[in-house]
């Protein structure tokens, strides 16, 4: 069963600057970097809006966002469940390297839970 | 903007883009018609709040990608108070993006320092009322001044300072009989509007207080 202390490896991933776990409804779960108070709901109103866009548009499942930064420290955005993770990257690293990475994280933390909750 | 616009809408995979502005809604648009103009507003203006949301908590926003299973959105700052909005099915190479919005821009651009008459036919007419203020432009030190300009805005804007810098200058020598420090300024000042971030601001006069001694 997977809890909200696995997130905290994701930071074993190379790249990974800052991370911050969403439930929904804007509560923040897990964090590491800055300004986590504000980043919480700006978070969970964009997971949420990616999927109001989906459905408006008639798309098909929502995967990810990325906002580009000038700094290079992108900031990528992912859904699952009922959670948002955000996570700043290194500004030397690839976010085309590091979204499958990210992708593969999420999809074992998902396997390792039950009903959809995080503990 | 509408050349840009459709040259974007020529790159492979790029179904829509199309160019709004918050306050007044869509300004132009090419192709996405399967799409509701009602659903599209909505959407346009949901992308502009994650825009606007992101630039408050990280001043250095240059674009936002939104990746679905089978499709891809786009939105960037056009300019002040507009946004470019792109829909592609597949993943599309930012450089040639990029490129593209320059290329279009800079040729809109040589295009534009003529009158359409005057641009199909290659030629200038000595006697046009804008000749005075082209022949100011062409000065040595003036066009120089111009070019720094555009690079420092390119600098703290990216590729859509192209756009922004052109469709500025075009404004700007259309009120200017004369170019001294008084015009310059106005230059600077409308191209700072149209930054509308202090801290880019200061970088970009920081760019350009070398190369203001104009006489």
């Amino acid at each position: 069963m997977a809890t909200v202390q696995d997130f905290t490896n994701i930071k074993k991933i190379d790249g990974i600057k800052s991370y911050y776990l969403v439930k929904y409804d804007g509560k923040g779960l897990a964090f590491h970097g800055d300004n986590a108070d504000n980043l919480f709901p700006f978070i969970a109103f964009a997971g949420l809006n990616c999927d109001t866009i989906r459905s408006l548009l008639g798309l098909s499942e929502f995967k990810h966002m990325v906002f580009s930064r000038q700094s290079q420290e992108d900031i990528l955005l992912f859904g699952f469940s009922n959670y948002f993770l955000a996570v700043i990257k290194e500004a030397n690293a690839s976010a085309d390297d590091l979204i499958p990475k990210i992708d593969d994280f999420i999809e074992t933390i998902k396997k390792s839970s039950t009903a959809s909750q995080l503990h | 903007m509408e050349t840009v616009l459709d040259s974007i809408k020529a790159l492979p995979g790029v179904s829509c883009v199309l160019l709004f502005d918050p306050q007044f809604g869509t300004i132009s648009q090419k192709g996405g018609n399967e799409f509701s103009e009602d659903n599209l507003s909505t959407v346009n203006k949901t992308l502009e709040k994650f825009y606007s949301w992101g630039a408050e908590l990280f001043s250095d926003i240059v674009q936002i990608r939104l990746r679905f299973a089978d499709s891809n959105l786009s939105i960037r700052r056009a300019s002040s108070h507009q946004y470019m909005v792109i829909f592609h099915q597949s993943l599309l190479d930012e450089n040639l993006l990029d490129l593209t919005i320059s290329q279009s821009a800079n040729s809109r651009s040589r295009k534009g320092d003529l009158s359409p008459d005057q641009a199909s036919a290659g030629t200038m007419n000595q006697n046009a009322p804008t000749d005075n203020r082209e022949a100011l432009l062409r000065s040595e030190s003036v066009s120089k001044l111009l070019s720094h300009m555009e690079n420092a805005l390119n600098r703290v804007m990216g590729p859509m300072a192209a756009i922004v810098f052109n469709d500025t200058r075009q404004a700007w020598i259309g009120g200017v009989d004369r170019i001294n420090q008084a015009s310059i300024e106005r230059l600077i000042h409308m191209l700072c509007t149209e930054i509308d971030d202090q801290e880019k601001i200061a970088t970009f006069k920081d760019l350009i207080a070398p190369h203001l001694n104009i006489r």
